[in-house]
């Protein structure tokens, strides 16, 4: 009984069993009996089959899982390349639904692309090996798509040793978008090798990366660069704050454009446009910076060959008329700013004509070349010279001064150094060519003329020259004109009186504090046969202005050392000291010492018995240089005064150098001595600074009893003035001793 | 009824804890089980450990008497099968209880998934022919 019961047991587990199974679930399981006979036996079976069916579900679902998981497509295919499964990816990658697939030709997605199948017919491809390959698939919107398919096979049934080829599996990967990168790779490759310059820093400028034409450019390989800061090309022409502003709108825009000039290794330094861009990360943080930049060396000399032909005369490379009205208006309203008198000049050359019509236009374009030269040779650096066409030329001369006589009389020196300069003889291709030119001059002082106006005063001062006879300067401003000739009237007489004696000294006696005779002041005058005497103020600045003055400073030695000998013989006059006045130009002579020695010498005077009256105008140039020549002059044992004391420039450091006996105080401080409190206060520092240095001081331009009594009363013991003898010739003078 | 190892014939023996190994003198590793008894992995384990220590680093042909079991797990199942060339030359199983019988069909399946049915396993109704097989082999 008990035995039947426990084999109905069992069989009511089997039964169990199948049933589960046959429901699904698969992890049923039934315990066996002790007795291990066949029933235990089917039990244990069912169990282990249990098992196996389960790991085998599991296994299926969790492959299934991957396949519906994965990003890539799956296709399964027959041997003839029918579709027999497919996974959601290529669905998803091609547009059709499962279904549209499962059936049809591989063809359907590939078309026939030889490449893949000669993988798969030629024996290439074996069970439990893959093969890639890269290709195009076409989707259901008939898209091309690049893939990379993977290709393996495996065997229709796992008992089958042999490895006969079941099935072929694909795996696609779509490859669109690193096809895409590649190729912009592949572009970005190609455009850093342009011909244009690249250069790549990291946020700290130093350089990661430069292309070939970087290299070409710069002359600089990339491992000469590479770590370094791009200011290894910097070529020093921009300054800090440049960079600075450079800097300063790449960090707060990102990016910079503009002409830079850097230097290559060879040291050249060339132009470049440069285009710098800010690389951001997503934090927007500048990460990298790219400069990308082309050599604009070709492009700059051709601006400037279009500005040399815009604003310059081809011929003689001299500025056109364009440039002259921009300079000019610069100039006037530098002239409104400073108030200083400037001039235009206009030169025409007189029978240009005839040259080009007798000898031909090549020797008409040598004359103007070389015209073009020594007019610029004339002329200051600031100072412009333009040619308008044919034999015209313009000369604007800018700030020139402000006074209008002393402008007026500088011009006019240029003007006729231009002229005689051009009338210089020509060598022309060996011919010889004598021309002269024709010169207007209009004078401007700030912008109350335009441009325009004084180019035609000019003109029509040149056509005046041109009617005058030609080759001659003429101004267009009739009083201008009268003054300039005046002044060339007085330079030209002035010569013949050097030459025909017309130059006399006039003598003003100096007395000490009781009024006796001590000296005197030697002053020239100019006797003219028609004007009369013609005081120095007249005729000295003429003088001055070329090298007049120096022919009658040494007549004036001369003549004075003479004298001085002629007072020596005489008992009444042998004692006084005469006083000369040298200009600055006379002293700045090199034998200036040697000259007056020999003249001391020649007349065998007391050099005691001469004082030189040096304004301080002379101490404004080389101050060690003039100390020298004064202790020169002293160690001979001339006396030294500073004339016009307390007018110019010296300063009380000057005077303690300088080897002095005696100043002497300016006449205009002497005028006004009981009136103005000023002057009578300078007057009284002036004898005080003399009494200090241990310098005699004497005072001209005395005319009153006031002013000798306070100039007495306040130290100072000699004076010179009306009050005690004018100026008068030498015999007058001789006869106040022999009476 | 599977011959109780005598100390004539068996060299080496040792006792796991639900199985004996020895080692004949021909050459022959037996190994028989109890009866009843439920094998799991762990069980598995221990016992190619000893194989291990029996077979000396040699490979050698071997002889298993299952015995009347309850159940003998899938991982076990697996575990045996997998690594029992690193140990033999050859297996040959005694089957004389349905459970054996129904056993061996699993063995066989699985030897063909991993050893690609290349691994000599064969299934006797008889001691004496299943251990003429494994002397034909060990030559």
């Amino acid at each position: 009984m008990e035995n039947d019961k426990l084999k109905d047991d069992r069989i009511e587990k089997i039964l169990h069993l199948i049933m589960e199974f046959a429901s699904g679930n698969l992890e049923a399981r039934e315990k066996s009996s002790e007795n291990f006979d066949d029933l235990d036996g089917i039990i244990g079976g069912l169990n282990m089959l249990g098992e196996e069916l389960h790991a085998s579900t599991v296994s299926r679902n969790f492959l299934n899982s991957i396949i519906k998981a994965m990003a890539d497509g799956l296709l399964v295919l027959d041997i003839d390349l029918n579709i027999l499964e497919v996974n959601p990816a290529i669905e998803v990658l091609l547009g059709y639904e499962a279904d549209e697939l499962i059936g049809n030709s591989i063809e359907k997605i590939f078309g026939s692309e030889k490449y893949l199948f000669e993988h798969m017919s030629d024996g290439k491809i074996k069970v439990g090996y893959f093969a890639g390959v890269e290709t195009t698939c076409v989707s259901k919107k008939n898209v091309k798509i690049s893939v990379a398919v993977s290709i393996s096979a495996i065997r229709n049934d796992e008992d089958v040793y042999e490895d006969e080829i079941g099935k072929f599996i694909f795996i696609i990967h779509d490859i669109t978008e690193s096809k895409r990168r590649e190729e912009e790779l592949r572009i970005a490759a190609i455009t850093f090798e342009t011909h244009e310059g690249i250069l790549i820093t990291d946020a700290e400028a130093k350089i990661i990366r430069v292309n070939k034409a970087f290299q070409d450019i710069t002359g600089y390989s990339s491992e000469e660069v590479l770590g370094k800061n791009p200011h290894i090309i910097s070529s020093g022409r921009h300054d800090k704050a440049f960079y600075e502003s450079m800097w300063k709108q790449l960090k707060q825009t990102g990016a910079w454009d503009g002409e830079i000039w850097n230097r290559r290794k060879n040291g050249q330094i060339y132009p470049e446009w440069m285009t710098i861009t800010a690389i951001k990360n997503d934090e927007f943080q500048h990460i990298q910076y790219v400069a990308i930049f082309s050599d604009i060396t070709g492009r700059k000399q051709v601006e400037e060959e279009i500005h040399n032909l815009a604003f310059y005369d081809p011929l003689t490379n001299l500025p056109n008329r364009r440039l002259l009205l921009d300079r000019l208006h610069l100039a006037l309203a530098q002239s409104e700013r400073t108030k200083n008198f400037g001039a235009v000049m206009f030169i025409d050359l007189d029978q240009f004509k005839n040259l080009n019509d007798m000898m031909g236009h090549e020797y008409g374009d040598l004359l103007l070349i070389e015209v073009s030269k020594r007019i610029s040779t004339c002329l200051r650096e600031m100072d412009t010279v333009a040619r308008l066409g044919g034999d015209e030329f313009v000369v604007l001369i800018e700030e020139v001064n402000v006074n209008q006589e002393q402008a007026l009389q500088k011009i006019a020196l240029i003007a006729e150094k231009i002229r005689s300069t051009l009338v210089e003889p020509y060598n022309l291709d060996e011919y010889n060519y004598y021309s002269s030119p024709s010169i207007g001059v209009a004078l401007y002082q700030g912008n109350e003329n335009s441009p325009s106006e004084l180019l035609k005063s000019a003109d029509i001062a040149m056509y005046q020259a041109k009617n005058s006879g030609r080759n001659m300067v003429r101004f267009f401003d009739p009083y201008m004109q009268k003054a300039v000739e005046n002044h060339a009237t007085i330079e030209l007489n002035l010569r013949n009186a050097v030459k025909n004696n017309q130059l006399k000294l006039h003598y003003q006696i100096q007395v000490d504090m009781s009024g006796r005779p001590v000296g005197a002041e030697a002053l020239i005058r100019w006797y003219d046969p028609v004007k009369g005497i013609i005081l120095p103020l007249e005729f000295i600045p003429i003088a001055e202005e070329s090298n007049l003055i120096l022919e009658i400073g040494d007549w004036v030695i001369e003549n004075a050392c003479r004298q001085i000998a002629s007072w020596s013989k005489n008992k009444k006059t042998r004692h006084l000291i005469l006083s000369i006045n040298i200009s600055a130009r006379q002293f700045g002579l090199n034998d200036f010492v040697e000259k007056i020695a020999a003249s001391i010498k020649s007349h065998k005077i007391d050099p005691s018995r001469l004082n030189l009256e040096l304004t301080e105008h002379i101490l404004l140039s080389n101050v060690s240089n003039v100390v020298e020549k004064m202790n020169a002059l002293r160690s001979i044992g001339i006396e030294l005064s500073i004339d016009d004391f307390g007018t110019g420039y010296s300063s009380l450091s000057y005077l303690k150098q300088l080897p002095i006996n005696q100043l002497k105080i300016d006449q205009s401080f002497i005028r006004d001595i009981m009136t103005d409190v000023n002057d009578a206060m300078m007057v009284k520092t002036i004898i005080n600074l003399g009494q200090n240095f241990n310098l005699n001081v004497i005072a001209e331009g005395v005319e009153t009893e006031d002013q000798h009594t306070f100039l007495l009363n306040n130290g100072c013991m000699t004076s010179q003035g009306f009050l005690f003898g004018k100026p008068i010739p030498i015999e007058e003078f001789n006869l106040v001793f022999e009476k | 009824m599977v011959k109780e190892f005598s100390n004539e014939n068996i060299k080496k023996v040792i006792q796991t804890r639900n199985t004996k190994i020895g080692l004949s003198d021909e050459g022959i590793v037996m190994v028989t089980y109890p009866q009843g008894i439920d094998e799991t992995l762990e069980d598995a384990e221990e016992n190619l450990n000893a194989l291990d220590k029996i077979c000396n680093g040699k490979k050698l042909p071997i002889f298993i008497d299952p015995g009347p079991h309850k159940s003998l797990s899938r991982e076990a199942r697996i575990y045996y099968v997998k690594h029992s060339p690193e140990y033999a030359i050859a297996v040959a199983v005694l089957v004389k209880s349905t459970f054996a019988k129904v056993l061996s069909a699993f063995l066989i399946t699985l030897n063909k998934t991993i050893n690609k049915g290349k691994f000599p396993i064969q299934f006797f109704t008889s001691q004496e022919k299943a251990l003429d097989w494994l002397r034909r082999i060990n030559g």
